[in-house]
């Protein structure tokens, strides 16, 4: 049985409650390869999310919800008519938008226990924490995939 | 979604007595209790105050736009209010603040937070809105002057 801290990617891009908008873009556009941004305290436990569609709800703060359910429907949203203006930058804070109920893989489960509950919550990576709530690292279903065939000798 | 839609004239101070952030949003909240929509007004302060340690909401020229996502509200929340003597919101320009204006929301309302949020921002940025404000003598006014901009 493979623990799920035997995959995951240890070196996570966090923010805290009180970074601007504005830093938080250039974050994520520095790091657009991991799509979920973890939100610690000072002592690293994990207490919000933030992924690209936090972003969204920021552009379209009435339609974002509805594209949430409906990814066909982002074609008619007109992401070049932004309806926002540069004090937003300062003004919004990661607090105003994360995701403060999440789920999270503990640092006790296998591979097998993060992979269902990443597909019973349609997520594609996880924040793996331990008993007291801190971060330890960032789980993606590829992590898992990977090790998969690793075991049987393909990777 | 106007923001005149949910700024009442009783959630309006026009003269704020309030010599610092901390007194001038107790003003204001206590006002918006006749909404009906303060569950607790106690809390819905110090979320407030515990989001602007977090980073002033003083954006510049004069203005603050304090705000909480906070389970001591039902729904959301608008109001007003305008200092003559100006209060020090640790803004970003460093200058002090004569118009604030207060937001609560429930969590739940985030779509609706944000709107309005980014509406009042733009209101904002135009100097003409921030001095026919200031101007303003009666909440009617504000309101006026707002439903004016906002078109």
């Amino acid at each position: 049985m493979v623990n799920v801290k035997e995959v995951m990617n240890t070196s996570v891009i966090k923010v805290k409650r009180s970074t601007s908008l504005r830093a938080l873009l250039d974050i994520f556009k520095q790091f657009h390869t991991h799509p979920l941004i973890p939100v610690v305290d000072d002592q690293d436990i994990l207490i919000g999310m933030v992924y690209p569609e936090n972003l969204l709800d920021i552009l379209r703060p009435q339609q974002a919800k509805l594209f949430r359910s409906l990814p066909f429907m982002e074609m008619d949203q007109d992401v070049f008519d932004l309806d926002v203006v540069p004090s937003m930058g300062d003004l919004i804070i990661v607090d105003d938008i994360m995701d403060k109920h999440f789920v999270v893989a503990k640092e006790t489960q296998t591979i097998e226990q993060a992979y269902k509950h990443m597909r019973m919550h349609q997520k594609e990576r996880l924040a793996v924490v331990d008993s007291g709530g801190k971060i330890l690292g960032i789980v993606g279903i590829f992590d898992i995939i990977w090790r998969m065939f690793k075991e049987k000798g393909i990777a | 979604m106007k923001v005149s839609e949910y700024l009442k004239k009783n959630y309006c101070v026009m003269d704020l007595n309030a010599a610092d952030k901390e007194a001038a949003v107790r003003e204001i909240a206590e006002e918006l209790t006749s909404s009906g929509k303060v569950a607790d007004k106690a809390k819905f302060i110090e979320d407030i105050l515990e989001r602007e340690s977090l980073g002033s909401t003083g954006i510049g020229h004069k203005v603050a736009i304090p705000h909480a996502r906070t389970a001591s509200i039902k729904g959301f929340v608008i109001g007003f209010g305008k200092s003559k003597e100006g209060i020090d919101f640790n803004a970003l320009d460093g200058e002090k603040v004569n118009l604030i204006f207060l937001m609560g929301a429930d969590p739940r309302e985030l779509n609706l937070y944000l709107r309005v949020l980014a509406e009042l921002s733009k209101l904002l940025m135009n100097s003409a809105f921030r001095e026919a404000l200031v101007s303003a003598e009666s909440a009617d006014q504000v309101i006026q002057i707002i439903r004016q901009f906002e078109k």
